[in-house]
């Protein structure tokens, strides 16, 4: 009787570690394939971030520099889960999805930055546009006067003058 | 004539460069030449083969690029260069870089066949190991054990936020795909 209760309570004791590692792994799975979710949106919305700042003058390299060591821990983090490292996976997900975060941000700094940049340095053009314009007229005015000037006088010299024959 | 001037530089004409990607695969010195071991591509599991894949972006724009890795076989639908389709078989690996306009990206790839089997004159391949990760896989190798590893570039379309395999206007659609043939040896 006794040897029989031991072996049902070791039975269930199995069962039950079992089935509870079971749940564990699949709490893990499902951790690690939602941390690698995030990570690719995050790697998206960084891309497109990154896309404006560009539009704005920026200099990107550095940012697309540090995307690609992030989509790497990505890469990394999808082949760990297929290989059923679920911890390792969700660790570079992490990393993952908080790089994209911070190059996100840092994007957006630099488009905002590079969108002043650009207004100064379009009025900056406009003005020297402006003062070449001004420049260009008033030295044709003034080219425009001396030859009208000049003509003149000429034209002045030209003129017969009515000379005494009389005499 | 002053003012038709300043219109100009104030509003450029648009840039008409080409816009294309690059994608090559190197050898063991980063160079077009020693792909394999003694430039033999019959080669034996657990022997490990140095590649880099070199990917150049002259899109005019930052790029997302997805390079995928597939191991096929002679039967399976390879990329279509003419009508720039890609390979319907599942990647093994894939790779994402992204790169500012004129920028290029080395991506080490690093790999040796692990896991195969037997059967009859063929050769199941059943896991690689790339860049010291273990990549399962099924592919089976037929009429002299000849498998392809394929390397497709896809790149991120914004305006539909997807991946796609093939740019430019339609009908002049173009891709980048790359393929080196290996045996395993048993």
């Amino acid at each position: 009787m006794g040897s029989k209760l031991l072996c049902f309570l070791l039975l269930l004791a199995l069962f039950s570690s079992t089935s509870l590692t079971g749940v564990c792994a699949s709490s893990s799975a499902d951790s690690a394939i939602a941390a690698i979710d995030r990570a690719r949106s995050s790697l998206i919305d960084a891309y497109i971030s990154v896309l404006e700042a560009e539009k704005e003058g920026a200099d990107v390299t550095s940012l697309t520099r540090r995307l690609t060591e992030a989509g790497s821990d990505l890469t990394n983090a999808c082949l760990f889960f297929e290989t059923g490292s679920y911890d390792a996976a969700l660790t570079l997900a992490e990393s993952s999805y908080e790089a994209g975060q911070k190059v996100e941000t840092e994007a957006a700094d630099l488009k905002a930055v590079s969108h002043v940049n650009a207004k100064i340095l379009f009025s900056f053009q406009m003005l020297g546009y402006v003062g070449t314009l001004a420049v260009i007229v008033f030295v044709a005015v003034l080219g425009w006067r001396t030859f009208k000037e000049r003509y003149y006088q000429k034209i002045l010299e030209m003129k017969p003058e009515a000379t005494d024959t009389e005499s | 004539m002053t003012t038709f001037a300043l219109l100009t530089s104030i509003y450029p004409y648009p840039e008409t460069a080409e816009r294309f990607f690059a994608l090559s695969l190197l050898g063991k010195e980063k160079t077009a030449e020693n792909y394999y071991p003694n430039d033999d591509p019959n080669i034996s599991p657990l022997e490990e083969i140095q590649w880099y894949v070199l990917v150049q972006n002259f899109m005019q724009e930052s790029q997302y690029v997805l390079i995928k890795v597939k191991v096929l076989n002679s039967t399976m639908t390879f990329p279509d260069a003419v009508a720039c389709t890609p390979s319907p078989e599942n990647a093994v690996i894939n790779f994402s870089v992204f790169l500012a306009n004129g920028q290029s990206s080395i991506i080490p790839f690093f790999w040796h066949a692990a896991n195969y089997s037997l059967h009859q004159e063929s050769l199941l391949l059943e896991r690689l190991v790339v860049n010291g990760t273990p990549v399962t896989l099924r592919t089976r190798g037929v009429n002299g054990l000849s498998f392809y590893l394929v390397f497709e570039l896809w790149y991120f379309y914004s305006d539909w936020m997807e991946f796609r395999f093939e740019w430019g206007p339609d009908p002049e659609f173009r891709c980048a795909w790359n393929q080196m043939l290996f045996n395993v040896t048993v």
